[in-house]
């Protein structure tokens, strides 16, 4: 009898499936492709939403509560609300430095980031670097072998499943990589302007850059005088193309082009589920591939 | 003071520091204050018309191991002292400093928070909140009058379980020693009379943008008459956000505090706020109040009036998370001959560690 209960046991850890939350759409869809049905993964932020204003809603510590592994993207994206959701949850599986909490924001090289001597006059600025990584799809990909390790730690009989997850992954996104870099650089843009620095690891990845954005700096509104200041630019660098991220308000932009003969303002969703269409992160590097062919 | 003077600079000190040790944040936050009352202008008057600083607070927090977090919040303002015992009346203020809030809780255990120290205790919706975090530039009726200046703020344990439920339910369960300042309801002779309080706290998803919590509080310790003073409250709040430039709340918060000393003093109130977010920066809001006080205790020196009614309008200016400008109007009908009006102008500012916000 006492055998049969063990087994029993014994069974339902092994066939437990992992839960992990994590905080953006972008980072669940490479979790699912690394995980596959061995985890149930479920999101904080919906695609819809900025990840800098997020509230710390009390249910999402109840979702929290029951994970086994919480995978961040770090570099001080979440930094306003997921420290007290983390706490509130009252998990202690998930506390940072634990092996419940991966964030992701370590493995890579930041772009943008800031000297010590950076103050909040230059606006809501991340010091530790541009967090928005998510949007580099060869960073993605490497990423994918980092969840993968972490998986394995964490459900090793699976290790090798996770691993070859994890190549499938990143050999999927590299041929379509070169695909899409192709596409881009026969379109001969080499500038565009976006409205936050949102877009710069794709940017540079497809070398594209940004010399302006619409936000006089990070998380400030634009004034009229750094409007004037961009048509003056757009024009000189003859620049046609803004890229607005969907959650933000395309008026200003439009305004903006309206003074810029040929230019074209796209509205752009930047993570997966920020459209009905983007239901993975290489429908949302198509769509961004699509706004800048079709300038 | 000197004392004061020196803890001051000391922890003035610390956020210069903080880059060496990599996990303190450290903060500072400043609320300036304008204001104009037709009752503001006696020289007595314990809060007197024109610009000031209204408080300063330095905040500490870090984890201290891995199964600890300690926070710190000390509080720099001014004190006023009215003494009417004497002709003629006088008036003193000084600018002090003081804990606020000083605690250590839990990180490693499994669905329930420890917290050992000096804190707010789990007691209605404003008790929870520091100044610089105020709904209003004021705190309600119900909680100046019937908690106090301070609010309920004393040394104690506390456990706060998270309960398995399909939405949130938290139930905290805290021992308050009854004995600081302004808890004057409470104060029981006896080193070994505490207070015990009991909160439940549920909040449901109505959708993914609107909240609804509902929240019901209850304490009671021995007062210094050696009797019991019992505090009962709750409130309701609805939460919309479209986004970060649209949400509106609404709060209604009722208390009643039975204090039964020389007389079985009954105090009830109510105070229910809408706060509308017109645009990313911009805010709206509206208050309404009444409190109730019966019975008074005829040994105090400064009675309450016994119906107060309050009408208070909000605009706020908020360029960013760590500044605000916010214009408030009160209208206050107290039973004197006159209805108090005030105006109050309030700059807010912080710097240092950037703030996790409190749902």
């Amino acid at each position: 009898m006492i055998h049969l209960i063990l087994f029993c046991l014994f069974s339902m850890t092994s066939f437990a499936k992992l839960v992990i939350v994590t905080t953006t759409t972008d980072i669940q869809y490479l979790v699912k492709q690394i995980a596959d049905d061995k985890a149930e993964v479920s999101c904080i932020v919906k695609g819809t939403q900025d990840p800098h204003f997020i509230e710390a809603k009390p249910s999402y510590m109840v979702k929290l509560q029951k994970a086994d592994l919480l995978v961040s993207n770090g570099l001080a994206l979440e930094i306003g609300w997921l420290p007290n959701l983390i706490l509130g949850s009252r998990n202690p599986k998930i506390n940072s430095l634990k092996p419940g909490h991966l964030e992701l924001g370590q493995f890579v090289q930041p772009m943008d980031s800031l000297p010590a001597t950076a103050t909040r006059a230059l606006g809501d600025v991340h010091p530790e670097g541009n967090p928005h990584f998510m949007l580099d799809p060869i960073i993605t990909a490497e990423l994918g072998f980092k969840i993968a390790e972490r998986l394995s730690e964490l459900n090793p009989e699976n290790k090798g499943f996770f691993q070859s997850q994890a190549q499938k992954y990143q050999q999927r996104i590299q041929s379509q990589f070169l695909a899409w870099k192709s596409r881009v650089q026969k379109t001969k843009i080499r500038n565009v302007i976006t409205y936050h620095a949102s877009l710069n690891y794709f940017l540079k990845r497809m070398e594209l850059s940004a010399p302006l954005f619409l936000e006089a700096k990070p998380g400030v509104p634009p004034s009229a005088q750094h409007l004037l200041k961009l048509i003056d630019l757009m024009k000189s660098e003859k620049i046609k193309l803004i890229l607005v991220d969907n959650y933000f308000d395309a008026k200003v932009a439009e305004k903006v082009a309206a003074q810029v003969p040929g230019a074209q303002v796209k509205s752009v969703g930047i993570s997966v589920e920020s459209d009905k269409n983007l239901l993975k992160s290489e429908d949302v590097f198509e769509q961004l591939v699509q706004a800048i062919e079709e300038k | 003071m000197q004392f004061h003077f020196l803890l001051l600079v000391l922890l003035l000190s610390l956020p210069l520091q903080a880059q060496q040790i990599k996990n303190l944040n450290a903060g500072i936050n400043t609320l300036l204050l304008y204001q104009s009352s037709n009752r503001g202008n006696s020289a007595l008057s314990e809060v007197r018309n024109g610009l000031d600083l209204q408080e300063t607070e330095l905040q500490f927090t870090a984890d201290v191991d891995p199964d600890w977090k300690l926070s710190s919040f000390f509080a720099v303002k001014k004190e006023v002292e009215v003494d009417t015992s004497v002709i003629p009346k006088t008036r003193t203020e000084e600018f002090i400093f003081e804990p606020e809030e000083v605690f250590a809780e839990t990180l490693s255990l499994n669905r329930v928070t420890l917290k050992f120290g000096k804190f707010k205790a789990a007691f209605g919706n404003h008790n929870k909140f520091h100044t610089h975090a105020f709904p209003f530039i004021d705190a309600p009726l119900i909680q100046q009058n019937l908690l106090g200046e301070e609010g309920l703020n004393d040394n104690g344990a506390s456990a706060a379980i998270l309960i398995p439920a399909n939405w949130y339910s938290e139930v905290t369960l805290q021992v308050l020693s009854g004995q600081s300042e302004g808890l004057n309801y409470f104060k029981s002779n006896s080193a070994n009379q505490n207070v015990q309080l009991l909160q439940l706290k549920n909040l449901w998803d109505l959708t993914d943008d609107t909240t609804i919590e509902l929240t019901g509080s209850g304490a009671n310790g021995k007062n210094t008459a050696d009797r019991t003073t019992n505090l009962l409250g709750a409130y309701l709040t609805l939460k919309w956000r479209k986004d970060k430039s649209k949400s509106l709340t609404w709060n209604t918060e009722v208390m009643e505090r039975q204090n039964n000393q020389a007389s079985d003093e009954l105090g009830t109130g109510i105070a229910s706020y809408v706060q509308y977010q017109v645009s990313q920066r911009w805010w709206l809001q509206a208050r309404g109040e009444y409190l109730k006080i019966k019975n008074q205790d005829l040994t105090n020196l400064e009675p309450l009036p016994s119906t107060q009614k309050k009408y208070s309008a909000l605009v706020g200016y908020i360029p960013s998370e760590f500044s605000a400008l916010r214009l408030q109007y009160d209208h206050l009908e107290d039973g004197s001959d006159s209805p108090e009006q005030k105006l109050m102008l309030q700059m807010n500012f912080s710097i240092g560690a950037h703030p996790a916000h409190q749902y």
